[in-house]
């Protein structure tokens, strides 16, 4: 049972606490389970702070996700084969991402986010980052890939020559 | 890396295939990961001989298509090329999933061969094996079938096998015989035919009146959505229809007993439509 007028303290990385609805928390895994782990009553409101792993800023963009997705349902449903298409984020996610472009790091702040949700264990918001990620990726050129995913080329020019005569088969 | 593996595993499933061939160009790790991940799901994948065209006989097995999605890959019909694909595919991704996979062979046990080993790591919901023109194509699709034993089959046949083995052929969604000559496809044949199997295209079938009658009440009789296609001779249709009560003279909405015509030579002049229960029949192309 969901104790919506209960609230959480959560601390971050950085040392900074914020106090939300459990309303927003049960779609955490993460957050779930430390406070089931802690025993709380469920008629306390608990005020204990779960420390999580994400700093400040990261962490309010991870609330304002969650805000949206108060009323998704829960559990997160399995994702089927067909899910592997990245071209479904909903309207609302897509403005939410696009106002990261703004910032200087738009890279490091999605990759923040990803790495959130991966910790705190937020499934959909898991999903819907990585397939912002894919869409970025696809259709790129490998210099723009390295870029985009951060990677440095370790591949000799024999080593590149190899796999471009391999890929070779694959004609358009 | 950037980001965790199990994160980078999860994005790879939901990129093109020609991405991930870029991708491996990218750096080392890459390179592995590519290889060692599922590539997905796509709706299409092909393995067709390229520049083929349908019931066109002699046509050399040439240059092999298989597609993956939206990638396309071309590749002479040698055994090395052949083995030199399977050893690629396998640098490329570990496994992949379809919707719909369509194989259209050729006589050749070389092709045969390599196109179950490429797929034999595939999950796929529709196997559609298409243009089989001998028993032992017969046989190896029955071995394909087997190696993917929760997939729903489409196969087109284009010749009539022993009736012993066509009736050994696990449950199609769809099966097709047609383009073979002499022959015909006797009623008992036909009736267990449509007990077996979802959908037919069948060439040839001979049905008398009541038999006809017989298929129309069967497949009206079945809750499933069903589509039967018959090629049957022109003097035989003339007689069925008469058998269920329409003639030249007959009107839309009437007909005999349970039977509604529904377009009576309406849209083109050699086609008739009409109603049994829950079952649609079209006739056209009668002359």
């Amino acid at each position: 049972r969901i104790y919506p007028l209960m609230r959480v303290t959560l601390t971050t990385s950085d040392g900074a606490s914020v106090t939300v609805s459990r309303q927003l928390t049960k779609h955490s895994g993460f957050i779930e389970k430390a406070i089931t782990d802690m025993a709380v009553d469920d008629n306390a409101v608990p005020l204990s702070a779960v420390a999580v792993d994400v700093d400040d800023a990261t962490l309010k963009l991870v609330i304002e996700w969650l805000t949206e997705h108060r009323d998704d349902a829960l559990p997160y449903p399995e994702k089927t084969d067909e899910e592997r298409r990245a071209d479904d984020i909903p309207a609302w996610d897509q403005a939410f991402v696009q106002k990261w472009d703004t910032k200087e790091d738009q890279q490091q702040t999605l990759y923040a986010v990803i790495t959130a949700a991966d910790k705190l264990d937020i499934k959909g918001l898991l999903d819907m980052t990585c397939k912002t990620l894919a869409n970025k990726i696809n259709g790129k050129t490998v210099e723009e890939m390295r870029e985009i995913l951060q990677l440095e080329c370790d591949f000799t020019e024999e080593e590149l020559a190899e796999i471009r005569k391999e890929n070779a088969w694959c004609e358009n | 890396l950037a980001l965790p593996n199990v994160i980078l595993r999860d994005l790879l499933k939901k990129i093109e295939v020609k991405d991930r061939l870029r991708l491996r160009l990218s750096c080392r790790s890459f390179e592995k990961l590519v290889a060692e991940t599922n590539a997905g799901f796509f709706l299409v994948g092909t393995i067709t001989p390229a520049n083929y065209t349908p019931y066109i006989e002699d046509q050399s097995l040439g240059v092999i298509s298989i597609q993956f999605g939206s990638a396309e890959f071309k590749l002479d019909s040698t055994e090395d090329k052949f083995d030199q694909f399977v050893q690629f595919r396998e640098r490329i991704f570990t496994g992949i999933s379809f919707d719909v996979f369509v194989i259209t062979i050729r006589n050749s046990s070389i092709f045969l061969n390599f196109v179950r080993n490429i797929i034999h790591k595939f999950q796929i919901k529709e196997l559609h094996i298409a243009n089989l023109e001998t028993e032992a194509q017969l046989e190896w699709m029955l071995q394909v079938m087997a190696d993917f034993p929760t997939s729903k089959y489409h196969s087109t046949l284009s010749f009539l096998p022993e009736t012993a083995k066509l009736l050994a052929l696990p449950q199609m969604e769809y099966l097709e015989i047609s383009e073979f000559d002499f022959q015909h496809i006797p009623a008992e044949l036909f009736f267990n035919l449509l007990h077996l199997h979802t959908n037919l295209h069948l060439a040839d079938v001979v049905l008398t009146s009541d038999e006809w009658i017989r298929a129309i009440q069967i497949l009206s009789s079945d809750d499933r959505l069903r589509r039967v296609t018959l090629w049957v001779r022109g003097s035989n249709v003339v007689a069925n229809q008469a058998a269920c009560g329409i003639t030249e003279a007959t009107e839309g909405g009437h007909g005999g007993g349970e039977i509604e015509v529904v377009t009576p030579h309406s849209d083109s002049e050699d086609m008739v439509s009409f109603r049994y229960r829950k079952c649609k029949v079209f006739i056209d192309h009668f002359y």
